[in-house]
């Protein structure tokens, strides 16, 4: 799982790579940090390279996503494949993101 | 034909992508070149001659008219200076001086009709300081009589006049300027003024000559060497002597001027064989005119003659234009009559073009018109009429034929149907009730092969079978047909090895006049003892693959293949099986599969393959045997018949075997999942595209029991087992841990609510996740372990 955030023009881009599972939750949860604690207000997660995504993920988005709404921002998610796309379907985080 | 086509023709006809354009082109620019240097050439060469002929009429009266005058000045001198001493010789005799002169003007002019008078006029203060004019003259009357005076005494002031001052100055013979006589003739006259030497140089007196300018003028109004030409005779001060007009005698002229301003062009004479020059110049009232010009001897005098340049080179230069108009007008008709039959010709091509065109584009009995034509082209037509009519025969052929061989490939395909209809249908014999793992592939070169296979169960053991017949095709199927049944016929009667091979032999071998004969192997393996008997005829032995003793060749006693020699007596063999160990049988069409190199496959090759697939199921062989040959082989035509049969040992009673994963309570163990999950999907040759999903619900169940199945610092051990049956494509996910009771179904799992997402509870994500990506999802505790099974539909390739 690989992280990379890039700020340009006061929109911060979130890309993540490979599968964001359980196990490394905690890692992303760290890589955000930066992120969690700017006053960014608009975040666009990448999900290009994403190819997997567990409960435990998700949480990690819920959390950047009552983060960045607090400071009156928004969050973004694109990119998706068909699975990730599936998933966030099924949970009801489509509707939640906005997408 | 309106405008329009006229136009088009027109246009047509100058389009240079034509043969007829472009050869008309070709032709007609080099005819053009060729005519025009012709023309030219001719043309200027007798154009300078004619010229030099117009000019040389000019020249020649020129040069004639000045002969004529220089004759007749010359004339008057000549007889003068011939008389010079009688003048002087009639001075010195002092008495009779006066009689002596007065006789010599008279004999002069007697003896030269055209002298009209003669005088000797003395220098006035020569014989002495006075003024003495004394100048003895005579004349002839117009009567003819010649009369004597003194023109000294008359009221003629001789010194005075023009001749005598400029004789005087230039102490030189000299002809006078012309002048009007009023005394004697009324004429105009021009005088010979020869001075006359003493001894010391001084001029005693003037002997003169008159001649009428009439004499020179007469000359002059013959010569016209062109029709509105002019003559003019010019004194040195650019007076006229002669000129058509007589008012302008004596009158400047104005041409005189002419000739040295430099408005005149350059002497169009240059040959230097002449002094005559010649100029042209256009006249005060713009019309081109020619000036011929020469000097004339003994006198300053000069001559014209001025024409207009029409009446010279007209002729010359409507010569000309009469030959280019005419060259014009040939070279136009000759490119006419060149195109036109250029087009004859190249009309019936285009004609024959098109009509082929119809015929390229499928109309194959489209005619190919009758055209006008001649030689080479109508050659052209009737050979392009030939190769129509034999095409149309080849294609009707090619017709048949296609017709022929579609209904041939039909009745093959049927063919195929039924011969794979022969074959055993593995998976409808159940074989794994009897712990037996069979599979098997056969793929004929053809479109219906020679290999043939056969397998089944009966009282309790299990026959088997596979052959090669000769040959490939219909020819081997045929026969492959027969001995199929044959062997079913003969095994099902006979629990024997031996004995199957050995009547089927005798069967085969009567009547074999094409001589087919059959590589076979045959086996029954008892189900109980694992006892295997077996007998070849001249087939390759099959490989044993075995987990202790790895792969090797069983060993046969080759025998002779069916269907050579009657009566033979085939000898079988026996060795005896164990637990998971696998038959392979095959034909030839494995290890002599040939690549691009024509190199075979080889027993290496497949050993190799086959060492890695030691514990696999017999599925899983076939499989990546079958990989194995397509990659060697790459795209080459399949040479023989390929036939595989695999026969493996499972141990037990139990169903498909059950992959495990055991795990223990520790969340860094799911690094182990994704593996797990990906060996099932491989081994049971899943739908990949699930495979994610179902990782993720076997995740998130593993999460929850790893967080709370076992109390806290507690070590504990999670078993995951997946079983798949083929029939109902159910992967069945077994999740076994010796934990408190524990039921993570409980768990409320809903998804996000849009409205609040604080509300989302962090564990019922994950179980709504497998709700949702499992078809069933089942809790149940048995003998102190809680038991999850979650299975979902799967597709197998």
């Amino acid at each position: 799982m690989e992280v990379k955030i890039e700020t340009t023009e006061g929109k911060t881009l979130l890309s993540v790579s490979g599968r964001l599972d359980t196990l490394n939750s905690e890692e992303f949860a760290k890589e955000i940090q930066p992120i969690m604690q700017s006053s960014e207000t608009i975040v666009v997660i990448d999900c290009r390279e994403l190819e997997y995504i567990s409960s435990a993920g998700l949480r990690q988005f819920l959390t950047l996503l009552k983060s960045v709404q607090s400071r009156g921002g928004e969050v973004r998610v694109e990119n998706m494949n068909e699975q990730i796309r599936n998933i966030f379907d099924i949970t009801g985080f489509t509707t939640l993101f906005k997408l | 034909m309106g405008i329009r086509g006229f136009a088009n023709r027109i246009k047509a006809l100058f389009t240079i992508n034509t043969i007829s354009a472009r050869l008309s082109l070709q032709v007609g620019l080099v005819a053009t070149l060729v005519l025009s240097c012709i023309v030219f050439l001719s043309t200027v060469t007798s154009f300078k001659t004619a010229k030099e002929s117009s000019i040389a009429t000019a020249k020649n009266e020129l040069t004639l008219a000045s002969l004529k005058i220089e004759n007749i000045l010359s004339d008057v001198m000549i007889v003068l200076d011939n008389l010079n001493w009688c003048v002087i010789e009639a001075i010195s005799d002092k008495e009779n001086s006066e009689k002596k002169i007065y006789d010599l003007t008279i004999k002069v002019i007697q003896n030269n009709p055209q002298i009209k008078g003669c005088c000797v006029a003395f220098v006035p203060n020569y014989q002495s300081s006075e003024t003495n004019y004394y100048a003895p003259y005579s004349y002839r009357l117009a009567s003819g009589e010649i009369e004597s005076k003194d023109l000294g005494n008359a009221r003629y002031d001789y010194v005075s006049r023009e001749w005598y001052t400029t004789a005087l100055k230039t102490k030189k013979p000299y002809w006078s300027l012309p002048y009007f006589d009023g005394e004697g003739s009324d004429e105009y006259m021009v005088t010979y003024v020869d001075p006359i030497f003493d001894e010391e140089g001084r001029i005693i007196c003037f002997f003169t000559a008159d001649i009428m300018l009439e004499t020179l003028t007469s000359i002059a109004k013959n010569i016209k060497p062109y029709p509105g030409s002019t003559f003019f005779m010019v004194d040195q001060y650019a007076n006229y002597i002669v000129t058509p007009d007589e008012t302008l005698i004596m009158r400047k002229s104005s041409m005189y001027t002419d000739y040295f301003r430099s408005n005149l062009s350059k002497n169009l004479i240059t040959d230097g064989t002449t002094d005559i020059e010649m100029y042209r110049y256009k006249s005060n009232e713009e019309e081109s005119m020619v000036m011929f010009t020469k000097l004339i001897h003994h006198s300053s005098w000069r001559i014209f003659i001025f024409s207009p340049y029409e009446a010279i080179f007209g002729e010359d230069d409507k010569m000309l234009s009469y030959i280019v108009v005419v060259s014009i007008v040939g070279l136009v008709i000759m490119l006419v009559v060149c195109v036109y039959r250029i087009r004859l010709i190249t009309k019936p091509i285009t004609q024959i073009s098109n009509a082929l065109e119809n015929i390229a584009k499928g109309d194959i009995y489209s005619p190919i018109p009758q055209v006008k034509a001649q030689y080479e082209v109508l050659q052209l037509r009737k050979t392009f009429e030939y190769m129509q009519s034999s095409l149309a025969e080849n294609i009707k052929n090619l017709a048949n034929a296609m017709k022929e061989k579609e209904r041939v490939d039909l009745e093959l395909s049927v063919a195929r149907k039924i011969q794979k209809g022969l074959l055993v249908n593995i998976e409808s014999q159940k074989f794994s009730k009897q712990s037996l793992d069979v599979d098997a592939l056969l793929i004929p070169a053809r479109e219906v092969g020679g290999d043939l296979y056969d397998i089944f169960i009966q009282n309790n053991k299990l026959y088997f079978s596979v052959g090669d017949v000769s040959g490939k095709g219909v020819p081997a199927s045929i026969f492959m047909a027969i001995s199929s049944k044959l062997f079913r016929f003969l095994s099902t009667r006979n629990s024997s090895a031996s004995t199957i091979l050995t009547k089927l032999n005798s069967v085969v071998s009567e009547n074999n006049a094409a001589n087919m004969f059959i590589t076979i192997f045959v086996g029954i393996l008892d189900l109980k003892t694992k006892q295997l008997t077996y007998s070849n005829a001249g087939h390759n032995p099959p490989i044993l693959i075995s987990a202790q003793n790895g792969v090797s060749k069983v060993s046969v006693k080759p025998n002779i293949p069916i269907g050579i020699v009657e009566n033979y007596t085939y000898e079988e063999q026996e060795i005896l099986l164990q637990e998971d160990d696998t038959l392979l049988l095959y034909t030839d069409g494995l290890n002599e599969a040939e690549n691009s190199k024509n190199e075979f496959l080889g027993d290496k090759r497949i050993f190799e393959e086959l060492s890695k697939h030691t514990g696999s199921r017999s599925s899983q062989i076939v499989k990546s045997l079958h990989q194995l040959v397509e990659e060697f082989t790459q795209g080459e035509e399949q040479s023989d018949d390929l036939t595989m049969l695999s026969i493996k040992l499972s141990g037990g009673k139990q169903e498909d075997k059950k992959q495990c994963l055991k795990i223990e309570n520790n969340l860094h163990e799911l690094e182990q999942l994704p593996e797990y999950i990906q060996k099932i999907f491989e081994l049971y040759s899943l739908d990949i595209t699930e495979q994610n999903r179902v990782n993720l619900a076997v995740e998130e169940a593993l999460t929850n029991i790893i967080m709370y199945a076992y109390p806290k610092e507690t070590k504990g051990d999670i078993e995951v087992s997946a079983t798949y049956e083929k029939q109902t494509a159910l992967l069945k996910i077994e999740i076994k841990d010796k934990g408190k009771e524990f039921n993570p179904l409980q768990k409320e799992a809903k998804p996000v609510e849009v409205t609040s997402p604080q509300e989302v509870s962090p564990g019922g994500l994950g179980i709504f996740l497998i709700k949702e990506i499992m078809n069933t999802v089942e809790y149940s505790r048995i003998s102190s372990q809680n038991i999850l099974t979650m299975s979902k539909k799967v597709k197998s390739k």
